[in-house]
């Protein structure tokens, strides 16, 4: 079994990296006790131990493996989807691997579990299924609209799906395999390609192909909600990750990660570019206490920035960074590129322990361009 | 470069060479149901040619081919908030792309096949407008295959109209089922409509792959360099008629016409000579964007030069041409003879031409999909260049639907290759002008309701 061996220990950073597995990675995800699960282009699905030693591997879909979420509340449940067009559930405990709770022709593109663990959805074109355990809860379905990005709001009893020219919000509750109508919450030129929720709730973030950042606040006492459309990007708009506990958000589309600063009262939203990459940025993420986002681009760098955008390490990984997973509560990033290998980041020293929290600026500069609206 | 005709880039920004290019080819292969798209892609896929090809379809067909992969996709036009009415591109092909160029095993080909219906506008323009395809994947050809036997009654619908527009390869597939002359008859009809694209007769799409796969159709200096005349075929002139003359005077009698005035070159003696006519005809290009010289009652002589001859609405025109030596001439016209009942007489007695060359059919004023190629010798403003282009793309971009040329811009050594997509464009520095080479600038546009006249003035008024 290959294992993630030291090849790099320069930097406040260590870098440590498998042995090209089968294929491209295109999904990981971490499981409550350290264990990695990574999945690939070719299907596969290998599971990395605490000591990142590569463990296990299974046959986990005809084609690729296109996401990979873990049960909140049950660290080692794990759900899949696929380029086959099936959603399956693996224990990583019971090693009651790969029950499929949906078989498809079209390939499942969006997958997400609600932040209580309680039900989980999949979407593949204008179909959302959804399921508790594995019970089918029966499923959302709208004619009109192609589900282009997916997100389970934080009280678990929404979801905002954003398609071609809008962001819509469906209500647990809402009729299932009915004339279910989902509700309309923001709309503008152009396609999705992102969605994210803030981690309270307080906003909506959706990223379009032609470059536009959108945000939608709800409505607080006395007031309306509102939309604020942010621009200035180079490139389709495909990376969001709010801060875990502020109203800051890390966005990519082209070279430079933008972090904005949404405010509580809408008006000036303030955008601050952290420059280093030189090409595409592909994945963004942000540790879980907040202390650090990472962010990987196409030319294969890794950064790592401080909350406040201070570059704290640059690591060159050799191909394409595909994804990028913070292990919970703690510091270590794992890494997954297009050439089949996982990178394993972590502050040098002390690894697995996370880092003091870095002091945050929030400076804005210049060069950021803004365009809130009404 | 790539701009929207919205946006307004550089025109000199520089271009990764050809050489180095890894991007991944895509053939786009378009056609109508039954025209053997089918049969073709299948050829493709199973002939020993030991490359790695994904095919991505609109819908299902018969195709399974183990060590290749066929993925299918679903018509998702996305529209792009840059202002553009026709900027869209394929949202169902960025993901379905995206995700195989992320794959560690790349593919050497990709070929997406599009439904009879389907407009290759959007297909294309994706490998203009997402960063991403654009830095991964090189739109190699537009393909369309079309049924010899049954193309005709499709040939005005839009959709047909669409495709052969697009086309950067025509496959005049079941050859076999029409006879030669209707065969002749068809390419010369789609040839007027899209000058720019080969035209093959094939039987169930039995073709070299290498005239359909890695042809760069779209990398035009590379096509350019093949063919030194870009625009072969497109000359400004109507007719040629050769006569032979002896010394003495000649007198030019036109009727009334469709237009006010008629263009002429006149060349000789010893046009007899094949080379020498070639030569005088390759002469005669670059005269007609030079200003005319208004007839006189003087007589005109065998010169390089353009003759404007002012015709009246009802007494026609007649002009005086005098030959110093016996020998044989030529007369470049700017209309078929038809049009203006044009005569040349000696002595009051008409003379017949020895040959006579028709260079197009009489003017199309339809709606129909045309090309319409020009040329403009010396050197172009890029300043001026861009302003035109980006506006005339700006307000036509919905009807013109693709654009190529080969400029030549003042203080640039190298010659600089242009490509289109409705109001997207994209150019590029291309080879060096050889020390000799005449600069001249080539430009054609295929769309509906050109305007030749309006489009030649425009590209005249960015001379340097």
């Amino acid at each position: 079994m290959p294992s993630l061996a030291a090849i790099s220990p320069e930097g406040p950073f260590v870098l440590h990296s498998s042995a090209p597995l089968s294929e491209a990675v295109t999904a990981m995800v971490w499981s409550l006790g350290a264990e990695a699960v990574v999945g690939c282009a070719d299907g596969r699905l290998y599971r990395f131990d605490a000591n990142g030693a590569q463990a296990d591997d299974w046959a986990g879909h005809e084609g690729g493996v296109t996401r990979l979420v873990r049960k909140p509340g049950d660290g080692n449940f794990i759900a899949s989807a696929g380029e086959d067009g099936r959603v399956r559930l693996w224990d990583l405990s019971t090693g009651c691997l790969g029950e499929t709770l949906l078989d498809e022709s079209d390939w499942i593109e969006h997958l997400d579990w609600t932040p209580d663990g309680q039900v989980l959805a999949a979407a593949a074109r204008k179909t959302i299924s959804l399921w508790r355990g594995c019970e089918s809860l029966g499923m959302w379905y709208d004619a009109r609209r192609r589900v282009l990005a997916m997100a389970w709001a934080p009280d678990g009893k929404r979801l905002a799906t954003a398609s071609n020219k809008g962001l819509f919000l469906w209500r647990m509750g809402d009729s299932v395999s009915g004339n279910a109508e989902p509700v309309q919450l923001l709309t503008f030129p152009g396609a999705p390609v992102s969605v994210a929720w803030h981690a309270r709730g307080a906003a909506l973030a959706v990223g379009t192909q032609d470059g536009f950042l959108q945000v939608w606040r709800p409505a607080v006492a006395g007031g309306k909600a509102r939309q604020l459309t942010m621009r200035g990007y180079t490139a389709k708009v495909a990376c969001l990750a709010w801060h875990p506990s502020k109203s800051l958000i890390a966005t990519a589309g082209g070279p430079d990660v933008v972090l904005w600063d949404i405010p509580a009262k809408a008006g000036k939203a303030k955008g601050k570019p952290l420059r280093h990459h030189s090409s595409t940025v592909t994945a963004l993420g942000w540790s879980d206490d907040g202390s650090v986002l990472a962010s990987g681009d196409r030319a294969g760098q890794i950064c790592v920035w401080d909350a406040g955008g201070q570059l704290l390490c640059v690591k060159p990984l050799g191909a394409e960074v595909a994804v990028l997973a913070w292990q919970p509560k703690a510091q270590v990033l794992l890494a997954g590129d297009t050439a089949g290998v996982v990178h394993r980041i972590s502050p040098a020293g002390q690894p697995d322990s996370p880092a003091d929290s870095a002091e945050t600026t929030n400076q804005i500069t210049d060069e950021s361009r803004r365009s809130p609206s009404a | 470069m790539t701009a929207c005709a919205q946006e307004s880039e550089r025109l000199n920004a520089p271009q990764p060479a050809a050489e180095n290019d890894d991007r991944v080819p895509v053939t786009v292969l378009t056609g109508f149901l039954g025209s053997g798209k089918t049969t073709l892609l299948n050829r493709i896929l199973t002939e020993e040619h030991g490359k790695r090809i994904a095919v991505i379809e609109n819908e299902y067909g018969e195709i399974g081919i183990d060590h290749e992969l066929v993925v299918q996709s679903d018509e998702e036009i996305f529209e792009m908030n840059n202002g553009c009415i026709c900027c869209t591109v394929r949202g169902d092909l960025i993901r379905i792309l995206g995700r195989l160029m992320r794959r560690k095993h790349k593919f050497d080909h990709i070929i997406i096949e599009t439904t009879g219906m389907a407009d290759p506008g959007p297909v294309a323009q994706t490998f203009f407008m997402d960063e991403e395809m654009k830095q991964k994947l090189r739109l190699d050809a537009i393909v369309t295959v079309v049924d010899a036997k049954h193309v005709s009654l499709h040939l005005d619908s839009d959709e047909c109209r669409a495709q052969l527009a697009f086309a950067d390869v025509v496959l005049l597939n079941k050859a076999d089922l029409v006879d030669e002359a209707a065969c002749e008859q068809l390419k010369t009809s789609i040839g007027k409509r899209n000058r720019l694209a080969e035209i093959y007769t094939t039987v169930s799409g039995d073709i070299a792959l290498d005239r359909v796969l890695g042809i760069r159709a779209f990398d035009l200096d590379a096509r350019a360099a093949e063919m030194p005349e870009f625009l072969r075929e497109e000359l400004p002139f109507e007719w040629a008629g050769r006569y032979q003359l002896a010394a003495g005077e000649y007198e030019l009698v036109l009727a009334p016409g469709p237009d006010p005035t008629l263009n002429f070159v006149f060349s000789g003696p010893k046009i007899d000579d094949p080379a020498v006519y070639e030569s005088a005809k390759r002469d005669a290009i670059p005269l007609y964007s030079d200003e005319p010289a208004a007839v006189g009652s003087g007589a005109l002589l065998p010169e390089q030069k353009l003759y404007q001859v002012a015709v009246d609405a009802s007494a026609g025109a007649r002009a005086v041409l005098k030959v110093q030596v016996s020998g044989c001439y030529a007369l470049f016209t700017q209309h078929l003879p038809e049009e203006f009942d044009l005569r040349l007489r000696s002595n009051g007695k008409p003379l017949e031409p020895l040959f006579e060359d028709r260079f197009a059919s009489p003017h199309e004023h339809d709606d129909s999909v045309t090309s319409v190629g020009i040329r403009v010798g010396g050197d172009l403003d890029p300043d001026l260049f861009e302003r035109w282009v980006v506006g005339l793309l700006r307000q036509r971009g919905v009807d013109i639907f693709r654009t190529k040329g080969v400029l030549s811009l003042a203080g640039n050594e190298d010659r600089y290759v242009f490509q289109g997509v409705h109001m997207l464009f994209d150019g590029q520095a291309g080879r060096p002008w050889n020390p000799g080479e005449a600069r001249e600038s080539q430009l054609v546009f295929i769309g509906r309701e050109l305007d030749r006249r309006e489009l030649t003035e425009g590209l005249q008024s960015c001379r340097a």
